[in-house]
């Protein structure tokens, strides 16, 4: 079937592609389908989930919402900080429904989704079992080892239950332990701990298949990295020379590495997303700086506007580029 | 599912003929997954506010030496000429294409604050409703009529919340006063919003197959986008203080979050029947940001609280294992 050229650059290629809502749109705008063979299309091509694949998300998401609120309740409850309770109550209260859940799991494995629930409930009460640990004995801990301990504790249950709301929970936890870390008094750099956490686990999670974790996690890793960026531009925070040297060098090999691997992969573009938009602050934050240096005056701002459209419109022209180049590559094999 | 099989099922079922080609579409290139049109937006949105405040700086003196209505007039030339440039360039230019709605965005903000100046509130509100849908249907790129779609509805909510309840910006309107009275006003502003997006995904086949997939497509996503995002906007102090911490929201507000998180389910359901990820996520995240300021809202202790959410809990889990079991 014959596709025009995606662009001039490109070679024309012949290649049938998966029908999407929007081809199947720009299909029908040609007359050629009525609207009795687009509702039986969207159908055929699953386009619209059948009832069976609804019921599927509406189990899922009442576990999935339930376990939540369940675990959110329970974390409230050791809040409330009962004075009425002894202290093996108030431990039974959060350790109790904690055995219970594990010893689930256990009963029912964790290939199916009660026992990742269970396992996810676990990760959530062990938060809330540490708070009251902290509460009850006052260890003098940081925020963040309570933070960090609740990640190392867990981490074998995320493994184990191989689910993705769980790693994002758990990822979750480590972020904020690395964020409180950077923040506290040992700490050396506020942003820099997640910037570098998260960039390891979007490595790591590249063995997994889920797609949204790996760029939420990518996503959250550039994010950190462009406040590292904005905070040096801006001196935020009076960072050392070495650090600020190790936080620049960070950020240009986070970005080539993070480009060059979405390039090989060939599979997914929001990477170049994500670092356009990353690279687009750092790059006007930095202009914005040097104007503002300079006594640009007003005229600086309409510079800087025009320099925002012009870098979004070149990497949007880009991306889209990869993208057919990629589509056009694998028409050709 | 490719072209060629989708024409041998619907030709076995005689709902087009053999003979009749289905023509697969040419490769659009302007088509672009929604991680870039969000950056698209994002980066149009900074740049229209630096070309506004560019523009109301370096015309200040003459503004102030003018007659009111002139930052009026200047926005509404932006949109103007934005719609100009889309018209005529933006097929070919992405650059224009990003102009072209880093400076609507410009226009919209400089008419809605000379609105706000002369006319009040009321004034910005009832002023944008009109404009957003003007630029809803004057301007047909796909991305600016998804983002008006959305502000249509935000300017909607936000009018009839201060039509409704007096001064929007008060904590609770008249929450405080009649629940009823909330309920029935929260429903006349959103039931239109929710019919209009079920009625267009319930009839998705017939306007596709009138050709009108790149003009109703993107109404049908702001709106989705809209019922996740913009009930915020009939609370807006509300939801700022309980995400904030800020003192002095009387409890009754916490009716607001409650409808809000109770109209996520019908949107979710919407982005599943589309199949549609990016909204589907963007209704869920909106929906937990609304439960948790229900639950910071609710005036009860913090036991009532806890026990409520496992009940609630406890109900949810099983009702899925209910489902479960009545499906295998």
């Amino acid at each position: 079937m014959n596709v025009a050229c995606p662009s001039a650059l490109l070679p024309c290629i012949s290649v049938s592609r998966e029908v999407t809502r929007p081809l199947l749109g720009r299909a029908a705008a040609n007359g050629a389908l009525s609207a009795e063979a687009i509702d039986a299309a969207l159908t055929l091509a699953a386009l619209r989930p059948s009832r069976g694949e609804s019921r599927d998300f509406a189990v899922r998401a009442l576990r999935f919402a339930g376990v939540l609120s369940f675990a959110a309740g329970m974390i409230f409850l050791v809040a409330f900080n009962w004075d009425a309770l002894a202290l093996y109550g108030r431990f039974a209260l959060v350790e109790l429904p904690l055995l219970a859940a594990l010893a689930f799991a256990f009963a029912k494995g964790t290939d199916h989704a009660p026992g990742k629930l269970a396992l996810l409930f676990a990760v959530l009460m062990t938060g809330a079992l540490l708070a009251l640990f902290g509460q009850t004995y006052q260890t003098g801990a940081d925020l963040w080892e309570l933070f960090l301990a609740w990640a190392v504790l867990t981490l074998p249950w995320a493994v184990a239950g191989r689910y993705a709301p769980c790693w994002a929970v758990w990822l979750m936890v480590l972020n904020l332990a690395a964020a409180l870390y950077g923040e506290s008094p040992a700490g050396w750099s506020r942003w820099l701990a997640p910037f570098a956490l998260d960039l390891t686990a979007y490595l790591v999670l590249e063995i997994f298949p889920v797609r949204w974790l790996r760029r939420a996690v990518m996503a959250a890793a550039m994010a950190f990295g462009t406040l590292v960026m904005i905070g040096l531009i801006f001196d935020f925070r009076g960072t050392t020379g070495l650090v600020a040297s190790l936080e620049i060098l960070l950020f240009l090999a986070a970005s080539a590495a993070l480009g060059g691997f979405a390039y090989t992969r060939k599979n997914d573009t929001f990477a170049f997303a994500v670092l356009a938009l990353a690279w687009v602050a750092v790059t006007t934050s930095l202009i914005g700086r040097a104007m503002e240096r300079a006594h640009a005056g007003v005229g600086s701002l309409f510079v800087i506007a025009l320099y925002v459209i012009g870098a979004s419109t070149g990497a949007i022209k880009a991306i889209l580029y990869i993208s057919r180049h990629w589509q056009a590559e694998s028409g050709r094999q | 599912m490719t072209f060629e099989e989708l024409h041998h099922a619907l030709a076995e079922r005689q709902l087009i003929s053999v003979s009749e080609p289905l023509v697969e579409p040419a490769a659009e290139t302007h088509a672009s997954p929604w991680f870039v049109q969000a950056f698209a937006g994002a980066a149009a949105w900074i740049a229209g506010i630096l070309l506004l405040a560019f523009l109301a700086i370096e015309i200040g003196d003459a503004l102030a030496k003018r007659p009111g209505g002139f930052l009026l007039i200047l926005g509404i030339l932006c949109c103007f000429g934005s719609s100009i440039l889309y018209a005529t360039l933006s097929e070919r230019s992405r650059f224009a294409d990003q102009f072209a709605l880093a400076m609507s965005f410009a226009g919209q903000f400089g008419i809605a604050f000379d609105l706000g100046e002369h006319f009040g509130a009321k004034g910005v509100l009832w002023g944008m409703l009109a404009v957003e849908a003007l630029l809803v249907v004057g301007i047909g790129n796909q991305l600016h009529r998804f983002l008006s779609t959305v502000g249509v509805v935000l300017a909607w909510a936000l009018a009839m919340h201060q039509a409704l309840f007096g001064d929007f910006t008060k904590a609770a309107g008249a929450a405080s006063e009649s629940g009823t009275l909330s309920v029935l006003g929260w429903l006349l502003v959103w039931t239109p919003v929710l019919v209009a997006a079920w009625w267009l995904v319930r009839h998705e086949p017939e306007w596709m197959a009138r050709g009108w997939e790149m003009r109703v497509r993107p109404i049908v996503h702001g709106l989705i986008a809209a019922l996740a995002i913009a009930p915020l906007a009939m609370h807006p102090v509300t939801f700022w203080n309980s995400l904030l911490g800020l003192q002095g929201t009387p409890t009754s507000a916490a009716l607001w979050p409650l409808l809000a998180a109770l109209l996520a389910l019908p949107t979710i359901a919407l982005a599943f029947a589309l199949r549609h990820r990016a909204l589907l996520g963007l209704a869920i995240l909106f929906g937990l940001l609304e439960i948790s300021s229900f639950y910071y809202l609710l005036g009860v202790s913090l036991l009532v609280k806890s026990l409520l959410m496992i009940s609630i809990g406890a109900i949810l889990f099983l009702a899925g294992q209910w489902q479960q079991r009545a499906r295998s």
